[in-house]
């Protein structure tokens, strides 16, 4: 995951998609990272202007 | 690092078969290490320090089963693989992925471990491009040996990983190999999670291997 970009590899086969929302991203973290993280609402991503 | 500690760590990565220090097993916990505990930054981009104390780390990647950059899964795999009988050294690295190596600095840390095989490089907090498996630390040139997916390469009193990306070989990092003390990771620490002008300040990076992407 870089900024919004997430890609998922699998073998060969790559998948990218942007993360529609912050709730996506802690969707994202719990499936593939294993952790709960309700703080997502604080993150401040500089390089995401939505998310700054 | 405790008994009790080993103990919650192996538990993490799920880890319950040889400790025995030779390179098999050295192998198997650097799998296991990155396979568990993910690489992330988000404490970073929350406003909240990093801290680089093992019980900190602890508390963060074993008992929350949380991740963390570089510095916390080096620093934590350091004294793991001490705890087990094996000969670590610490170093720190400029990643060269997207500047060149006077642009960067020695903000990146990994260890090298001394076996009866040789010496070899274990960088479990690098992200993506980490190798899962120790590095022999043997001038493969910079092409590297066929068929390998990272390997180091001499360039005077530098050594560098040597990686695939693409199907391009690329250098990811170099080092003097200097063995660094803690002093000098708390500053590549504070400087990692505080100036504006870090990249893990600015953006936002996670990553985890799982068995089937291995």
């Amino acid at each position: 995951m870089t900024n919004r970009d997430a890609t998922i590899r699998k073998g060969e086969e790559t998948r990218t998609f942007p993360l529609a929302d912050r709730a996506a991203l802690r969707a994202l973290v719990a499936d593939h990272l294993g952790f709960d993280f309700p703080e997502v609402d604080a993150l401040r991503v500089p390089f995401v202007p939505e998310w700054n | 690092m405790t008994s009790k500690a080993l103990a919650a760590y192996l538990d993490r990565i799920g880890w319950s078969v040889e400790t025995t220090p030779t390179l098999d097993t050295l192998a198997g916990l650097v799998r296991a290490h990155m396979q568990a505990i993910p690489f992330e930054n988000l404490d970073v981009l929350l406003g909240r320090p990093v801290s680089l104390d093992l019980d900190a780390i602890m508390t963060k990647l074993v008992h929350a089963r949380r991740g963390g950059y570089c510095l916390e899964h080096a620093t934590l795999f350091a004294h793991v693989l001490e705890e087990l009988g094996f000969g670590v050294a610490r170093h720190s690295a400029r990643v060269t992925l997207v500047f060149r190596r006077h642009e960067v600095g020695r903000l990146h840390m990994f260890l090298t471990v001394a076996l009866p095989e040789g010496v070899f490089v274990v960088d479990p907090g690098f992200g993506g491009p980490a190798a899962l498996a120790p590095v022999p630390l043997t001038d493969a040139g910079l092409d590297g040996p066929g068929g390998a997916t990272h390997w180091m390469a001499r360039d005077g009193d530098h050594w560098i990983l040597r990686t695939l990306i693409a199907g391009e070989a690329r250098d990811a990092w170099v080092s003097t190999l200097e063995r660094d003390g803690p002093a000098d990771f708390v500053v590549a620490n504070h400087y990692t999670a505080t100036h504006p002008a870090s990249p893990f300040v600015n953006r936002l990076m996670a990553s985890r291997r799982t068995v089937a992407s291995a």
